[in-house]
């Protein structure tokens, strides 16, 4: 491979990096698994750049990724290798060996200087009836309405909580979908312990909360029943969902409805770092794995770094700012001169930090679901195997060690998404039943191919580029 | 569920247990079938439910499906083509490549 620095993931954390290097005269090139740039947050944006209506609706934050993606396209130093997805990462002394698949087919390439830049995944939700057809992530529906401009009919309701059940309400409300309902787990008002965090964040970014403040309160504007301190929620159906049953204020009721969107925030997705065996912390703030890094961004492996919300959810802002940091960071290694002079970097570093303040607050005003984190016994937990919550509970009391001992007894995590979905319940639960800190109990050493690939093509594999 | 925010731009036809499916060109198979009232895409091997996608990110493979003759393929991360053969994952869930 002639790059000099390999990125995976083109996402803005990705592209802000991509863009810095190559101003350096740095050759990188960007592995990605979407078929155009932008990753989760900026989906499919160049292609949607002439659908007004579309950019209408998903607002301005969403719009402005146009420019981030068409910087980096100009740049001829950044060359791309999109409809990728990596299923091997091997960190040796002598370099970092990526196993990649593109349209079924495999190959290995070797870089010196490999950056992860692979984003957040949506924390999965487990409660009874979540695997009937028509129970979807809230985050699938914008990817569904990014990628290929589909809104859920009238009648959806939203469940959940954080920042995006907003975001996301706000947008097919403009699009003038008709939600039946709400079903909100988050307080109305900000609990007294939590309001030192927020007068902090208020100093710093008072302008992010008052958008926020704004957008949930389009839901009631429109409207649209909008209930708070939601405690639990149940879906039901045959085929697929017909109702859901929740729980608030006491008193248990019932909505007719075929789609249910879920959300609970989102969480750095640490498939592909636990595979290539970094060390990772458990993140009190964020209820969630993070991979253990140093303050220039290096993860415990050698030549491996990692920025953006991959390393702990900052958000879009945020993984651009990284990633000129981090360009800077890296120009050193390689003994360049940096591409932005000192006066940027510190600029970078406050406006770092003062989003740093903000999402302390969101991490606490949305911490995690208890109904999610420690769902009833007749949970389904591991989708793929069907295992549900009473059986994790009872290994978990009966002495298992760890969740790696629990999966070789009971198969979870043992399916094709590898634990992915599963992986962050099981620690929990276990840890809950046991009385155990989390970050005692540990979690699923993850095994490649992280990818679906066969055995004959993995063995067809007889060469790695230089 | 889920309708088309405009209508079919670009019109490829998808055959989904042998009804005949309108897409649009370059979308996901899991798109396509979401649009066209699709919630339920297999049977889970290890209990029979129902199942259909959950993540449209490529994490949970609860999206997958047949395709081309070829089991376990992620609906979510494959994109509609012309003529494209599609039906009702059941069975095992093993994954096969190219997803
Ligand atoms: S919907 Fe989750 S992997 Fe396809």
């Amino acid at each position: 491979m002639t790059a000099d620095v390999v990125i995976i993931g083109a996402g803005p954390a990705g592209l802000s990096l991509a863009i810095g290097l190559a101003q350096l005269g740095v050759c990188v090139e960007i592995i990605d698994e979407g078929q155009t740039a932008g990753g989760q947050v900026y989906r499919a944006v160049s292609r949607n750049s002439s659908n007004k209506q579309l950019l209408d609706w998903l607002g301005l934050d969403y719009a402005k990724g146009a420019a981030v993606v068409s910087d980096a396209q100009k740049l001829d130093r950044i060359s791309w290798r999109m409809a990728t997805s990596v299923w091997d990462i091997r960190c040796e002394d002598e370099g970092i060996e990526l196993g990649l698949v593109v349209d079924g087919k495999v190959s290995v390439v070797k870089s010196n200087h490999v950056v992860l830049a692979t984003g957040a995944m949506e924390r999965p939700t487990p409660f009874p009836g979540w695997t009937l057809p028509g129970v979807v992530s809230m985050g699938a529906a914008q990817t569904l309405l990014k990628d290929a401009g589909l809104l859920p009919e009238d009648g959806v309701v939203l469940a959940g909580q954080g920042p995006l059940l907003y975001l996301f309400a706000s947008q097919i409300l403009a699009a003038g979908v008709r939600p039946k309902a709400v079903l909100d787990f988050a307080p109305k008002w900000v609990a007294p312990k939590n309001l030192p965090l927020l007068a902090r964040a208020l100093i710093s970014s008072g302008k992010m909360i008052a958008k926020g403040l704004h957008l949930r309160n389009q839901i009631s504007a429109a409207g649209v029943e909008h209930l708070f301190n939601v405690k639990r929620i149940e879906a039901f159906g045959d085929d697929s969902l017909n109702r859901v049953r929740y729980l608030h204020r006491g008193v248990e009721k019932e909505v007719e409805t075929k789609l249910l969107l879920v959300h609970d925030g989102v969480i750095a997705n640490t498939h592909i770092t636990t595979a290539a065996g970094c060390a990772h912390n458990w993140d009190k703030q964020q209820a969630a794995w993070i991979p253990r890094r140093n303050t220039l961004g290096q993860t415990s492996c050698k030549n491996l770094w990692m920025l953006g919300d991959g390393a702990g959810i900052a958000g879009a802002d945020a993984a651009v700012l990284q990633g000129r940091i981090m360009a800077r960071a890296i120009a050193m290694k390689l003994d360049l001169s940096p591409p932005y002079g000192e006066h940027q970097n510190r600029a970078d570093l406050q406006a770092l930090s003062r989003i740093t303040i903000l999402r302390r607050f969101l991490d606490r005003q949305y911490a995690p679901v208890a109904a999610f984190s420690n769902p009833p016994d007749e949970t389904m937990i591991c989708r793929c195997e069907a295992i549900k919550a009473v059986e994790i509970r009872t290994l978990a009391r009966s002495g298992c060690m760890g969740p790696n001992q629990l999966r070789a007894f009971s198969r979870a995590g043992m399916g094709p998404c590898m634990g992915r979905q599963c992986g962050g319940a099981i620690s929990r639960i276990m840890a809950a039943e046991t009385g155990q800190d989390i970050a005692d109990i540990g979690h699923f050493s993850i095994r490649t191919p992280l990818k679906p690939v066969t055995l004959a093509e993995v063995a067809s594999l007889h060469k790695v580029e230089p | 569920m889920f309708k088309r925010a405009r209508n079919i731009q670009s019109k490829v036809s998808i055959l989904f247990d042998g009804q005949p499916i309108a897409a649009e060109e370059g979308e996901t198979v899991a798109a396509a079938l979401f649009a066209a009232g699709i919630l339920s895409f297999r049977q889970a091997p290890e209990d029979d439910s129902p199942r259909g996608p959950y993540c449209m990110i490529g994490n949970c493979f609860e999206c997958l499906i047949e395709i081309e003759g070829l089991g376990g393929r992620q609906a979510c991360q494959t994109r509609v083509r012309d003529g494209m053969v599609i039906a009702r994952h059941r069975g095992l869930a093993t994954v096969e490549a190219g997803s």
